[in-house]
């Protein structure tokens, strides 16, 4: 061994005699699949078998086998073995192989290639983790074949089947298969649901057991659209749902969402206590206050600055809320815990509400509202009055009561009451509320120096999206902030990034920039160019390919309001001033104003998007109604020094 | 094994006591909430503190960060490098109910990997990280260790590293980066309150600026044998290569098998050139499998066996045997020990052995030296990849000749244009576009392009990621001959270019101009890296239609950084109703000290500038 590495003990072996003369076996060569598959595809599941065997309410034993073969770079990602496990589920007997692209085996993956790790960085007090296996080789296309087995008990949820894992990926050949205990006793059977009609899903008695089974195969990998629904919408998924259900001694069942509400009304039972001392707390503040929704916002701001968001998702902790007590000694809690909290308070004001039941996300597929099940990962409150709701979300101490944010707008959500539980749709933002307004002030200077100062608010939906800059060290904003900044060439000289979440109203980011851009208006002789409008830069439109296949959506309607007023230098006028341009579309509306006042230039342009759910077709309509705004965006003026 | 033979040797060590132990955090480490001198740090190190035990031959590192904010939690996910037989031990420290509760990190949570000769990425997730926790991680091994950091990129509040000094054993050690200590004494040095480290865009590798130390053992004395000496002096160092069976021997074994090679490759190839290329081919036919290296895997006896029959190996393996190739045919060639960009530079001061992790060639074409790496075979000579292009590498002509060579060809690589359009009566420009691109550019294009399906997903990408461009027809010619230029043809039309003010047209004449800075700091603290040097450039010409007249014309113009380390020059004519434009964007040197900052940010803003100025026309 070489001198530098006899101090440092190497393990690695490139070269081995035995391998070389080794009969050499060939699984899955890759010129094996057929053509078609390859088209659009990062990677082609060769073959998956995905059989979960039910034994009762209380326990299911899966084990999955598959075969992907990773096309090229860009598909790396389906080349690792990633299966998430938590406190009532356990991966075990876990092997992989790796082969490469003749079909030769290159590497069986040992125990020290199985990595453990944390499932969400997000949580900080969960079970959830995740088995992985790195294949960590880069020469493309080769395979790799994964098997393991998962042990579940307590089976609230049973897991879907989504042909179409991904897009981008083909699949050769897949067969799932559920086999449950049918002893003729309906309560231990499960039910299914179809989200497409044609889905070939085959159903078996066999003695005491009933067989669901599913294969497919040669289904040619889905391309990924811009703005394109989910893959779960567009593609085959059987969802699945135990008719009961047990779980850490509480039971359940999914006959109606009644059924279901039931089951999270027992775990919640007596856990509202508080102690007497916070209860005369609480009762002085709702008598402090006037009216109904006084009481309720004020309580609400008394929680928030009481207690902060933890997220425990420990065994039966995943489903039941601490007590309303202990979060109050604590000051933490979950979304259950601090939702469970915030009920409890306003029962001792005297106010009803409703804990409720939500599937929660910036961007994430609706639930199915005609198959009751466990399709949920978050809780919220509804607090009801008469037809004037208000929806209080507990984990967030950044926000006035009753906003919601991209979080959980816009979605059926299952309200748990007394007697009927019940689905309702929370608030929908719209033109009202996602809004960005932006002030820019722009003084010129002869030499084409231009100075900025810019004060931006973003509401609503934008408020969601800048929020989290507010949060960053000082460092991370600046960085942030640049990558918006798209002049030619420029200096931030001064910047504040703050939330105003005070008012009882929409919260809104506020951002203000001062910058100075030399050479930001181009001269030439006793003439100057510009772009009037400073935020516009070369950007992707990705609806010209005019054969989509699948429709466009815009998730929620909002509106961009820009004013810019423009000081001219002394000595120069406008060559010609700019007509208004106006565009409207089934998709929206443009408008491009200049005007001229007092030696000034003023730009009021403004951009309203609609929601909806838009045929392929109309995408080439798209592609102009963005096309012609970059155009007229990205316009010029001419100043002509005059005299 | 080697612990063994420091036992009971005379030593003095610097009795010191420790800043910080292992598991005991203090309340105030636990209930602090924001760092002060930095209050919108996401995460701190509180400290971290190495120490190596010279009578004991081993080395502690104990670090304790503290999470702040929810965007410091990603800091209980900690990636450090190690040796073999490293020991990892962590806790999580948080309050509960106002006491210390702690969390020990599982085995199941440590992942490690070997990176190259012995140096291992050791990967760990601390158990139950909030915000407000403090994580405490021990690292131990028995080794000096490869380097200590001072700084972060979150900021440091305490760094102490403390050497014993032995008889044994000597070592030196190379500082870089710029913050200064608050304490040097032999064998201790101490920075309080590190900021944390701003990487810049341009940068090369962070760590090469970060403050740290890198240590290289120079020798170590057993009693009774006689002493190893590695890096004392460079000579030193070419003797520990020349002598192993993993590189030296490597270079004279085998010879009848390589001198066949080389007689094969000079029956078609006669100059120096073409046999340096046919070489290259030679060498690309053995799969790279991924490591760098700068010995060989396997001893210089089994380095044909692992040529011919597996076809597979290291990067020295391969280079090795590209130094082979062409000394067999008759190339003076030698061998050039040196560090992978990623690793950071080296430093000019002390030589090194433990730091070096790559080989790469260095022949004699015609007058000149060229450099030459054959891992990757869709780089063209005489360009490098770009995990060579790292500043300079030891040049080992023989045992006591090395010197300091530039890891670079000065192969410039070149993205020319050459457009010939007609202007319509509508404003839009149609005709032809020659792209043509040269080193880097083609390779990065090769690369970018095999995530494409088919030609037309190419050019529709072409078109979505430019609304103003209609792309008529588009080829590629030499698309897989990697040694030739890549050269695209298009048919076009484009709009956008040109706007129409009463009867004067202000038209752009760079279709393809830069509009944005890649510079937008106003203040620079390190060097600017551009990585390879490159040009841009472009000659387009445009016909007007029949009557229209050219007014004025943006003016000529040639700007250039005081030593020429990049340029810029634009000029534009007319000729009848013509309009002929050519202008070129060099950068000449990669690197560039950060006082040069404000020329070349300064730079880009005239080309930009002028590359912007329309040409005005009067409309028939």
């Amino acid at each position: 061994m070489s001198l530098k590495k006899t101090f440092v003990i190497i393990l690695v072996t490139l070269f081995s005699a035995v391998s070389a003369f080794a009969g050499k076996k060939i699984n899955f060569p890759v010129n094996e699949i057929p053509k078609e598959l390859l088209k659009n595809a990062d990677a082609v599941i060769r073959m998956k078998e995905d059989i979960l065997e039910r034994k009762s309410e209380k326990s299911a034993v899966r084990t999955l086998h598959y075969v992907i073969t990773v096309l090229k770079k860009s598909g790396s990602r389906h080349g690792y073995f990633v299966q998430p496990y938590y406190r009532y589920s356990s991966v075990s007997a876990i092997k992989g192989t790796l082969y490469n692209a003749s079909g030769e085996k290159v590497k069986t993956f040992k125990n020290t290639d199985i990595s453990d790790v944390l499932g969400d960085t997000e949580s900080l007090f969960t079970d959830e983790r995740i088995k992985y296996i790195d294949p960590d080789y880069d020469h493309y296309p080769y395979t790799v074949e994964y098997s393991c087995e998962i042990n579940y008990s307590g089976t609230i949820n049973l897991p879907s089947w989504r042909v179409v894992p991904s897009y981008n990926v083909s699949i050769q050949s897949e067969t799932f298969k559920l086999i449950t205990p049918d002893k003729g006793n309906a309560s231990d059977g499960i039910s299914y649901y179809l989200n497409e009609k044609d889905i070939p899903l085959k159903i078996e008695k066999t003695g005491s057991d009933k067989i669901y089974s599913l294969h497919v195969s040669n289904i040619k990998a889905y391309e990924d659209e811009a703005m394109s629904p989910y893959l779960s919408q567009v593609s085959p998924v059987v969802y699945f749902a135990p008719v009961s259900f047990e779980i850490g001694g509480f039971n359940g069942g999914t006959r109606n969402w009644n059924e279901f509400a039931s089951f999270i009304k027992e775990l919640n039972k007596g856990r509202d206590e508080l102690s007497e001392e916070t209860v005369e707390k609480i009762k002085n503040i709702a008598a402090s206050k006037k009216t109904w929704r006084e009481k309720v916002d004020t309580l609400y701001r008394y929680m928030q600055n009481k207690v902060r968001y933890v997220l425990i998702a420990k065994g039966i902790q995943s489903w039941q809320p601490m007590k309303a007590s202990q979060v109050d000694d604590v000051s933490y809690g979950d979304c259950k815990a601090l939702t469970n909290y915030m009920k409890s308070i306003l029962k001792v004001a005297g106010i009803k509400s409703y804990y409720t039941l939500v599937y929660a996300g910036r961007n994430t597929p609706p639930i199915l509202t005609n198959f009751p099940s466990n399709q949920f990962n978050h809780a919220i409150l509804c607090v009801p009055n008469d037809g004037d709701t208000i929806w209080l979300e507990n984990t967030n101490q950044n926000i006035p009561p009753g906003y919601l944010g991209s979080f959980t707008d816009d979605r059926d959500v299952l309200v748990i009451k007394n007697d009927t539980s019940e689905m309702v749709r929370t608030i929908v933002y719209g033109l009202l509320q996602n809004i960005q307004s932006r002030n820019t002030d722009v003084t010129l200077f002869d030499d084409g120096t231009a100075d900025f100062s810019i004060k931006q608010r973003s509401l609503g939906m934008y408020f969601d999206q800048m929020f989290p800059y507010t949060q960053f060290d000082a460092q991370k904003q600046r960085k942030s902030l640049l990558r918006m900044i798209h002049l030619p060439t420029f200096n931030l000289s001064k910047y504040s990034l703050k939330a105003n979440t005070s008012n009882n109203e929409l919260p809104e980011v506020i951002i203000t920039m001062d910058i100075n851009s030399p050479k930001y208006a181009t001269t030439m002789g006793n003439l100057m160019f510009l772009q009037l409008y400073p935020f516009h830069y070369d950007s992707q439109n990705d609806f010209r390919d005019k054969n989509r296949k699948y429709n466009f959506v815009i998730k929620r309607s909002n509106r961009r309001i820009d004013s810019v007023i423009l000081m001219v230098p002394e000595g120069y006028s406008v060559a010609k001033l700019p007509s208004a341009k106006e565009i409207s579309t089934d998709f929206g509306s443009y408008s491009y104003k200049v005007s001229e006042q007092n030696g000034k230039l003023v730009l009021v342009r403004e951009v309203t998007v609609m929601k909806g759910n838009y045929p392929p077709t109309q995408n080439e309509e798209f592609f102009k109604f963005q096309d012609t705004m970059n155009q007229i965006d990205g316009s010029k003026i001419i100043l002509r020094k005059t005299n | 094994m080697l612990a063994a033979f420091f036992v009971g040797l005379s030593f003095s060590s610097y009795a010191q006591k420790e800043p910080i132990k292992f598991g005991k955090p203090s309340m105030e480490d636990l209930e602090m909430k924001v760092y002060p001198e930095d209050t919108t740090a996401s995460a701190l190190i509180l400290c971290v503190y190495g120490n190596f035990d010279a009578q004991r031959f081993m080395y502690v590192e104990t670090t304790r960060i503290k999470i702040l904010t929810k965007e410091g939690l990603e800091w209980g996910n900690r990636t450090f490098r190690s040796l073999a037989r490293s020991n990892v031990r962590g806790k999580t420290f948080n309050l509960l109910d106002g006491k210390i509760v702690a969390d020990k990190l599982s085995n199941k949570s440590i992942f490690n990997q070997e990176l190259y000769n012995g140096i291992y990425i050791t990967k760990v997730t601390m158990p139950n990280v909030k915000v407000g926790s403090v994580i405490d991680i021990e690292v131990s091994y028995d080794f000096l260790p490869p380097s200590f950091y001072f700084q972060s990129t979150i900021p440091v509040k305490y760094a102490e590293l403390v050497v014993g000094s032995s008889s044994t054993i000597t070592y030196k050690k190379n500082y870089f980066g710029i913050i200064p200590f608050n304490i040097v004494e032999p064998g201790r040095w101490v920075i309080t309150n590190v900021p944390a480290f701003q990487s810049e865009p341009f940068m090369g590798a962070k760590k090469t600026y970060m403050a740290h130390f890198e240590f290289d053992i120079q020798r170590i004395f057993i009693p009774g044998r006689p002493t190893i000496e590695f890096a004392t002096t460079w000579d030193k160092v070419a003797q520990l290569y020349l002598y192993s069976k993993y590189f030296g021997e490597s270079l004279k074994s085998n010879k009848a098998f390589f001198r066949q090679i080389a007689d094969s490759i000079k029956e078609t190839n006669k100059t120096d050139e073409d046999i340096v290329k046919a070489a290259l081919a030679r060498v690309h036919k053995i799969k790279w499998n991924g490591r760098n290296s700068d010995m060989s895997s396997v001893e210089s006896g089994l380095l044909k066996y692992l040529i011919v029959k597996k076809a597979e190996g290291n990067s020295a393996d391969i280079n090795l045997s590209l130094i082979n190739i062409l000394r067999a045919a008759g190339l003076e060639t030698y061998p050039i020990v040196m560090r992978t960009r990623d690793e950071g530079q080296l430093s000019m001061f002390n030589p090194t052995f433990y730091n070096l992790n790559y080989v790469v060639g260095y022949v004699k074409v015609g007058e000149n030296f060229y450099v030459v790496d054959g891992t990757d075979k869709n780089i063209p000579f005489p360009f490098l990849a770009e995990r060579c292009l790292n500043g300079k590498g030891r040049l080992i002509k023989s045992k006591d000749e090395t010197s300091w060579v530039d890891l670079t060809n000065n192969a410039v690589s070149k993205k020319s244009v050459f457009y010939v359009l007609n202007l319509k009566n509508d404003l839009t420009l149609e005709g032809t576009e020659t792209k043509l691109r040269i080193g880097h550019y083609a390779e990065d294009f090769r690369e970018a392009y095999k995530t494409y399906t088919s030609h037309q997903e190419y050019v529709d990408q072409l078109m979505s990621s430019n609304s103003n461009v209609t792309i008529e027809k588009d080829t590629i010619k030499d698309l897989n001959n990697v040694q030739s230029n890549l050269v695209e043809n298009i048919t076009e039309s484009i709009k956008g270019q040109a706007m129409l003010v009463d009867s004067l047209a202000y038209l752009y004449l760079i279709p393809d101009r830069m509009t944005e800075n890649p510079f937008k700091q106003d203040k620079r603290l390190y060097p600017i890296d551009f990585i390879y040097p490159y040009e841009r450039s472009g000659i387009i010409v445009i016909t007007l239609p029949e009557g229209h007249k050219v007014v004025k014309l943006p003016q000529s113009v040639k700007y250039a950084l005081p030593d020429h380390g990049a340029s810029f020059l634009f000029q534009a004519v007319t000729n009848g109703n013509r309009i002929s434009v050519i202008y070129k964007f060099k950068i000449n040197k990669t690197m560039f000290p950060e006082t040069d900052y404000p020329l070349i940010k300064s730079l880009f803003m005239q080309a930009i500038a002028k590359e912007s100025e329309p040409a005005i026309i009067k409309i028939n």
